[in-house]
């Protein structure tokens, strides 16, 4: 399943993008991250997971104006596709489902 | 580390250019915030956070990579080889014969100004290897140079297997060595002259 959500860090970073609504910058995804987890990633790594949602058309880029503070560099900015909503809300109800399960070992 | 500089990294390794975009503006950015006093300096923050990116560049650039350019990057790798051994033919089997003579099959003769001179050969022979390999790559010139540098260790490797009980761990530390060096060459050519294609 190549469409899917992947991984804790994967799910983490579409919800942050969700959560910071219209247009989020690398860097706002990057430090509401760090607040949620309580870990600073790298800020390659970030665009990789990003990179990665944009593929599955969870995400969408805009670019900014270019900024002098980013060395002439414009910003992307992501905003939550239709599709990456329905799979946040998938993966919502999976885990769900999964943590509803009355185990012998949790009674 | 300037951005110039990283940027000409991250394009080695194929990274795209919008990568290359996001992560080195976010990096200015953050350079230019105050950082808690005791932090590291500005310059080995920045080059310690272009190196934390390096395996991400990697990643992307290896995106869309298939068995094609695999195929590729072993022709270039074995070609670099071929190239290298027939222009320092003769050199180079003395150095090999040299070094086996001296150094590998009597560990405690005395280590002449002749060994040294062939072991700085051999030295710059690997760098001038990886940049001849990485000079035959336009778009992606520093994953050619690894590849190059680990087919080369795995060769010798190959090769010295057979003396291993002998040699002990000369087995891995010379083309360990070798394979670093490799890099090194490969670094330099890409570091002079950006990728092609990629970079914006």
């Amino acid at each position: 399943m190549n469409d899917a959500l992947r991984g804790t860090f994967e799910t983490t970073v579409l919800a942050t993008v969700a959560a910071l609504g219209d247009g989020a910058s690398g860097l706002d995804i990057r430090r509401v991250v760090a607040e949620r987890t309580g870990r600073t990633h790298a800020v390659g790594a970030i665009y990789t997971v990003l990179q990665r949602l944009e593929a599955k058309g969870f995400v969408v880029a805009r670019v900014d104006e270019p900024r002098a503070m980013r060395g002439g560099r414009a910003r992307r900015l992501f905003t939550v596709t239709g599709t990456g909503a329905r799979a946040l809300d998938d993966f919502r109800r999976r885990a769900d489902v999964a943590w509803g399960v009355s185990s012998p070992a949790l009674a | 580390m300037s951005a110039p500089l990283a940027a000409r990294l991250f394009a080695a390794l194929g990274a795209s250019p919008a990568f290359v975009d996001d992560v080195l503006g976010d990096l200015e950015e953050l350079r230019a915030q105050p950082r808690p006093a005791g932090m590291f300096s500005s310059r080995f923050w920045y080059a310690a956070e272009v190196l934390c990116a390096l395996p991400h560049a990697l990643r992307d650039g290896l995106r869309g990579v298939g068995l094609g350019h695999v195929i590729d990057w072993g022709q270039k790798a074995l070609s670099a080889h071929l190239l290298l051994g027939v222009a320092t033919l003769v050199g180079g089997g003395l150095a090999h014969e040299a070094v086996v003579a001296d150094i590998l099959v009597e560990p405690n003769a005395p280590l002449g100004l002749l060994v040294a001179a062939v072991l700085a050969a051999l030295m710059a022979w690997c760098v001038a290897l990886g940049y001849l390999a990485a000079w035959m790559e336009r778009e992606r010139p520093l994953i050619v140079a690894l590849a190059t540098a680990l087919f080369n260790a795995m060769l010798h490797i190959l090769m010295l297997w057979p003396t291993a009980s002998d040699v002990g761990a000369v087995v891995i530390v010379f083309p360990a060595i070798g394979a670093l060096l490799i890099t090194a060459g490969g670094l330099w050519r890409a570091l002079r002259r950006p990728a092609s294609r990629r970079l914006a």
